[in-house]
C-alpha cells in the first residue's frame, strides 16, 4: 500500500521540477539541458610525480580518487587518517609527464628500477633529505636542462606507466556519479619562468604524455595537441601559476621570441581555453600593486612576488586580470584574442589528496608541511619561503548536462566554469541585452536566461541597435559547510583605447545585511568579522545564504571590447593556519592573515563591438 | 594464520630499506631524521659540520626556487640558519625538551608506527581469506540507501527575527496540503536549489544541503512534513516520499575493496603485534593520582 502511495506522490510532485530555480532537471536521470554544477579537482599530484616522491609522498592514484569520493585515507607521510566532509564530483589527477610514474618504482624492492645508486639515493632522501643529496642533484640537473636520464625515460616506461594511470582512471570512473579525467602536467620551466600546463582529454587517452623533455616551448606542445586532434583525440591545455611566470604567461610576445603573430594568437586561443586562477602556490587573479582600488586583491599571494619587488615590465603578464586586457590589446592588432580564457582552480598539492576544505588542510607537500609545527614554522625554509603562506586547495566548478567525461569536458571546453578558493559556492551568471530587472525572481530564471542570453564563458550576442548597455544576471548560493556570503561583484576589464594598458573597475552588485555604500567614496563597508581567534570559531550571524542581482553596466562604451567576470566573497572565516594554531596550541603565524574571505571567480562574459 | 605470513614478512623486512631504520630502534631513527647528517659527522657534541654536499644541496634548492644561484651573502645566511637550527636542536635535545613535548613524542611514535605498516604491503590474501573477511564485514559492503524528498526553504535573511515564527506558519500550511506536496513550492522562499530530489544517498544530499541536514533527513519518518530542519542555508521543511534501504552487494562486485580492507586489517594487526612485543620489554607503572581515584575503572594492568 505504501508503495502505491509513494508512486502517486511521485507523479503528483513531478510538475514542481519545472518550477525549480537553480538546477532544474537535476532531479531526473540523464542529461539536464539546463545544466547542473559539478565540483572537482583540476590539478593534483600523487607519488607518480617525481617531485612528490622525493618529498616522501607515497599516495597512490587509488587513494587520491577515494579521498575525492569521500572515503577515508591515510596520509602517506604521517599515517594521519583524513576524510573530506563534502565529496567531489570529478577529479583530474595531473602527475608530471617527466619521469611519469617512474620514481615511485624506486620504493618497490621488486622493481628492477630500484637497483641503482640513483634509486637508492632518492629513497634515502625520502626520510633524510640530506642523504638524498647526490641523487637529488642529478634529478634537478636533468629537469633544469630538460634532458632525461635515459634509463628512466625509455619509451617503454613512458607508455606502460601512462597505461597504468589510464587503467586506474577507468576503474574509478562511474558515469553519472563520479568522473575521472585523463590528464597530466607538462612541466616546462625554461629560463626559470613557470610555463606549466595541465593537459586534459575528453574520452580517449593518448599513447603517452608529452613532456618538457620533448620540448619546453608552448608552441611545440600545441603542435603535439593539434596532431592528436587530427587523430580524433580531443584535448586542451590549462596554464597555471602565471603569478610566478615572470610575466610570460600573458605576454605580448611569443615565448620563442619576437612579438606575437596572428597565428600564434590563434593557436594559443584554440589550445588553451581556460586558466587556473588559484591553487596552493597563490592566486593569479590580481595583485594589490596592480589593482590598488580593489581592496580584496590582497588574498593568498605567493611569497615569490612579495619577496621580489614587482618590476612594472614584468607585472603585466603575471595576473589573469591584466591578461584579459592584454588579450583585447592583441586582438586589435592580430584579429584574435589569445587570452580569452575561462576560469578554473585546483590544488597542485603533491601529497595526493584534494585539500580544498580549509578546516581539513593537513599540508600539501609531503614531509615539508605534514605537521602543524612545520606548517607554522616562522623561520624561512632553505629557499627563503614561509611554509604558512602556502594555501589550501582551489576548486573547479563546471556547469554540465551530466557528470560524465563528455559532460565535464564539454563544460570546460565551452568555459561554462568557475574557480573557487576551495569553498563550494553555487554560482549562476548570465549576460544579455534585455534581461528583466526581476529575472532572478522568476521561477523560470535559468531557462529564460539561457534563451535570452549567454552563460559564463560566453560571448554577448551582437548589440541590438535599440539597446544601450548589456545586462547581467547573477545568483550565488553559499557552501552549506562554509561561511555566509558577503557580496557579489562584477569586475569589468578592458584595454585603454589609446595605449592598450589594462583597465579595470570593480562593481558591488548585491550584498548582505542592508549595508549602505559610503556616500563619499562609494565603497561598501566591510561585512564585519565574527571569527574568535581563541577558538577558531565563527558565526553566520552576518552575511547571507544567497545573493542575487540583475545589473546593467552604467558606463558602457559600445566601441570598447570588454570582459565581465563575477567575484563572490564570503564573510571572513579562519584560515587553515588559524585552525592549526588553535588545535595545537601553537602561536599564530605572523606572516599570514588569521582570517580570509573565501571566494569564487567566474569565467568572464565578453563583449566585442 | 601468522605462520605462513611470517616468512614472507621476514623476506620483506630484509629487502625493505625502511626496515633498517626500524632495527636501529625508534630513538636512533628519530635522531637520524631530525638531525640529518650533522649528527653523524659531528661525533663530538660540540662539533657542527656543514659539508660541501650540504652547501651544494642548499644551492640547488635555492636555484630551484629563485631560478638563480644564491649570492655570497644569501649563501652565508643559509649556512648561518643551518648552524643555528642545529645548535638549538642539539641544546634542546640535551635539555630533554623532546621528552616533555607532546607533539614531538606523538610525531616520533606515529612515524615508527607508520613504518611498521609498510611491512604487510606485499602480502597477497587467498580467496578463502577474502571471502571470510567479506562475510564477517557484510555491513561495510552495502549499496547505500536512497531517499526521495521534497524540501521547502525559509530564508533567514528575508525573515530575520521572525524566521522561526514564519517557519511554523509555513509548516502549518504545508500540513494542510492535500495531496501533501502539491503546491508546496509556492509556500517556500526563492532558493537556488530545487525542491524535489528523488533517490538520493546521504552523501548526495550532503553535497546539496550539507552533512548536518543530510544526516538529519536519514532519521525522518516518511509520509509527513517534518521540520523545522536546519541546514547551512537556513530553515527547511522536509517531506520524505520514500526510502530504498541499503542493499547487500555480491562479493565479486566489491572484491577489490575487500582486498584493500583485508590488507588494512592485517596492517593493524601487525602494528598491534609489534607494539605487544615492544611493550613486553617494559615494566609499566601507573601511579594513582593524588586523590587516589581513577577517572575510569582504573588501569587495566
Amino acid at each position: 500500500m505504501r508503495v502505491v502511495t509513494s508512486l502517486v506522490v511521485l507523479v503528483l510532485t513531478a510538475p514542481s521540477l519545472a518550477a525549480a530555480n537553480g538546477e532544474p532537471g537535476r532531479g531526473g536521470e540523464g542529461p539536464n539541458p539546463l545544466k547542473n554544477v559539478y565540483f572537482g579537482e583540476e590539478h593534483l599530484h600523487t607519488r607518480n610525480s617525481f617531485d612528490a616522491f622525493t618529498i616522501g609522498v607515497n599516495q597512490t592514484w587509488d587513494e587520491a580518487y577515494r579521498y575525492a569520493k569521500g572515503e577515508e585515507i591515510q596520509l602517506s607521510t604521517t599515517g594521519e587518517r583524513i576524510r573530506k566532509r563534502t565529496a567531489y564530483d570529478f577529479v583530474a589527477i595531473t602527475d608530471h609527464a617527466e619521469y611519469f610514474g617512474v620514481l615511485k618504482e624506486f620504493g618497490n624492492a621488486d622493481s628492477p628500477l630500484a637497483d641503482s645508486d640513483f634509486a637508492r639515493g632518492i629513497v634515502a632522501g625520502q626520510t633524510d633529505p640530506a642523504a638524498g643529496g647526490p641523487a637529488f642533484r642529478k634529478l634537478l640537473a636533468s629537469l633544469f636542462a630538460s634532458e632525461p636520464i635515459p634509463e628512466y625515460a625509455t619509451p617503454k616506461l613512458r607508455t606502460s606507466m601512462w597505461q597504468a594511470f589510464v587503467e586506474a582512471a577507468d576503474e574509478h570512473y562511474e558515469p553519472g556519479k563520479f568522473t575521472t579525467l585523463y590528464a597530466y602536467e607538462w612541466t616546462s620551466i625554461p629560463r626559470g619562468s613557470n610555463m606549466h600546463r595541465n593537459v586534459f582529454f575528453k574520452d580517449e587517452a593518448p599513447p603517452f604524455p608529452y613532456s618538457a623533455f620533448d620540448s619546453v616551448y608552448p608552441a611545440d606542445l600545441w603542435t603535439h595537441l593539434e596532431g592528436l586532434r587530427q587523430q580524433g583525440i580531443e584535448v586542451f591545455a590549462i596554464p597555471h601559476n602565471s603569478n610566478v611566470s615572470n610575466g610570460w604567461m600573458f605576454s605580448e610576445n611569443e615565448f620563442e621570441g619576437g612579438p606575437m603573430s596572428a597565428r600564434y594568437a590563434r593557436r594559443q586561443a584554440e589550445n588553451e581555453p581556460l586558466f587556473e586562477i588559484t591553487q596552493t602556490k597563490g592566486q593569479s587573479d590580481a595583485h594589490p600593486a596592480l589593482s590598488p582600488n580593489d581592496e580584496f586583491a590582497e588574498f593568498e599571494l605567493f611569497d615569490n612576488l612579495i619577496n621580489l619587488p614587482i618590476q612594472a615590465d614584468k607585472s603585466r603578464g603575471a595576473f589573469f586580470r591584466q591578461g584579459l586586457a592584454t588579450g583585447f590589446h592583441l586582438e586589435k592588432k592580430l584579429g584574435t584574442n589569445p587570452y580569452k580564457m575561462g576560469v578554473v582552480a585546483g590544488a597542485d598539492f603533491h601529497s595526493g589528496y584534494s585539500g580544498n576544505e580549509e578546516f581539513g588542510f593537513v599540508g600539501g607537500h609531503g614531509f615539508i608541511d605534514d605537521t602543524p609545527q612545520k606548517r607554522l614554522n616562522p623561520t624561512p625554509g632553505l629557499s627563503g619561503g614561509i611554509t604558512a603562506m602556502l594555501g589550501s586547495a582551489g576548486t573547479t566548478a563546471v556547469w554540465a548536462e551530466e557528470n560524465t567525461r563528455e559532460g565535464i569536458w564539454n563544460g570546460m571546453m565551452s568555459k561554462e566554469t568557475y574557480g573557487t578558493s576551495g569553498t563550494l559556492i553555487r554560482l549562476r551568471f548570465f549576460g544579455g541585452w534585455g534581461f528583466d530587472d526581476d529575472l532572478v525572481e522568476d521561477d523560470d530564471f535559468v531557462e529564460d536566461a539561457y534563451e535570452d542570453g549567454v552563460p559564463m564563458g560566453g560571448d554577448l550576442p551582437p548589440k541590438p541597435r535599440f539597446k544601450k548597455a548589456p545586462t547581467f544576471a547573477v545568483w550565488a548560493l553559499k557552501d552549506p559547510e562554509s561561511g555566509n556570503l558577503d557580496r557579489i561583484q562584477i569586475i569589468k576589464v578592458w584595454a585603454h583605447p589609446a595605449n592598450g594598458l589594462p583597465m579595470e573597475k570593480v562593481y558591488d552588485l548585491a550584498w548582505s545585511d542592508g549595508r549602505e555604500p559610503d556616500p563619499a567614496t562609494g565603497k561598501l563597508p566591510p561585512v564585519g568579522n565574527t571569527v574568535d581567534l581563541e577558538t577558531a570559531r565563527y558565526t553566520n550571524d552576518i552575511g547571507s545564504s544567497q545573493l542575487s542581482a540583475v545589473w546593467t553596466d552604467p558606463s558602457f562604451d559600445p566601441a570598447q571590447p570588454a570582459a565581465y567576470y563575477v567575484r563572490v566573497l564570503e564573510i571572513p572565516t579562519p584560515r587553515w593556519s588559524t585552525y592549526d594554531s588553535v588545535r595545537n596550541d601553537l602561536p599564530m603565524s605572523p606572516h599570514v592573515p588569521a582570517t580570509i574571505q573565501e571566494r569564487a571567480w567566474s569565467s568572464p562574459i565578453w563583449y566585442t563591438p | 594464520m601468522t605462520t605462513p605470513d611470517t616468512s614472507r614478512l621476514l623476506t620483506t623486512v630484509v629487502r625493505n630499506p625502511l626496515v633498517h631504520f626500524l632495527l636501529l630502534g625508534a630513538a636512533i631513527y628519530g635522531l637520524h631524521a631530525w638531525l640529518g647528517p650533522d649528527g653523524e659527522e659531528g661525533s663530538s657534541q660540540s662539533r657542527i659540520v656543514v659539508s660541501a654536499g650540504d652547501i651544494e644541496s642548499m644551492r640547488a634548492l635555492w636555484q630551484k626556487r629563485w631560478n638563480r644561484p644564491p649570492t655570497a651573502a644569501e649563501e652565508a645566511g643559509l649556512i648561518r640558519d643551518r648552524v643555528r637550527e642545529t645548535v638549538l636542536y642539539r641544546e634542546a635535545l640535551a635539555m630533554g625538551l623532546d621528552e616533555d613535548d607532546v607533539i614531538v613524542r606523538r610525531r616520533l611514535a606515529q612515524k615508527l608506527e607508520f613504518l611498521v605498516q609498510d611491512l604487510v604491503e606485499s602480502i597477497e590474501p587467498g580467496e578463502d581469506e577474502l571471502r571470510a573477511h567479506f562475510e564477517s564485514h557484510r555491513a561495510d559492503y552495502r549499496e547505500p540507501g536512497r531517499t526521495t524528498i521534497t524540501q521547502i526553504f525559509v530564508d533567514p535573511d528575508l525573515h530575520e527575527d521572525d524566521t522561526f515564527a514564519h517557519a511554523e506558519r509555513v509548516g502549518r500550511a504545508l500540513r494542510a496540503l492535500d495531496p501533501p506536496t502539491e503546491g508546496a513550492a509556492a509556500l517556500g522562499d526563492r532558493f537556488l536549489l530545487q525542491d524535489y530530489y528523488p533517490d538520493r544517498t546521504e552523501q548526495e544530499l550532503a553535497k546539496l544541503f550539507g552533512s548536518e541536514f543530510a544526516r538529519a533527513v536519514e532519521g525522518l519518518e516518511t509520509g509527513s512534513w517534518r521540520g523545522p530542519q536546519l541546514s547551512g542555508y537556513g530553515v527547511h521543511w522536509v517531506y520524505v516520499h520514500a526510502r530504498t534501504p541499503p542493499r547487500d552487494l555480491d562479493f565479486e562486485v566489491v572484491r577489490s575493496e575487500v582486498a584493500r580492507d583485508w590488507q588494512d586489517a592485517r596492517r593493524e594487526e601487525a602494528n598491534a603485534r609489534y607494539y605487544e612485543k615492544l611493550l613486553a620489554r617494559y615494566e609499566i607503572v601507573v601511579e594513582p593520582p593524588a586523590d587516589g581515584k581513577y577517572a575510569s575503572k582504573g588501569p587495566e594492568e
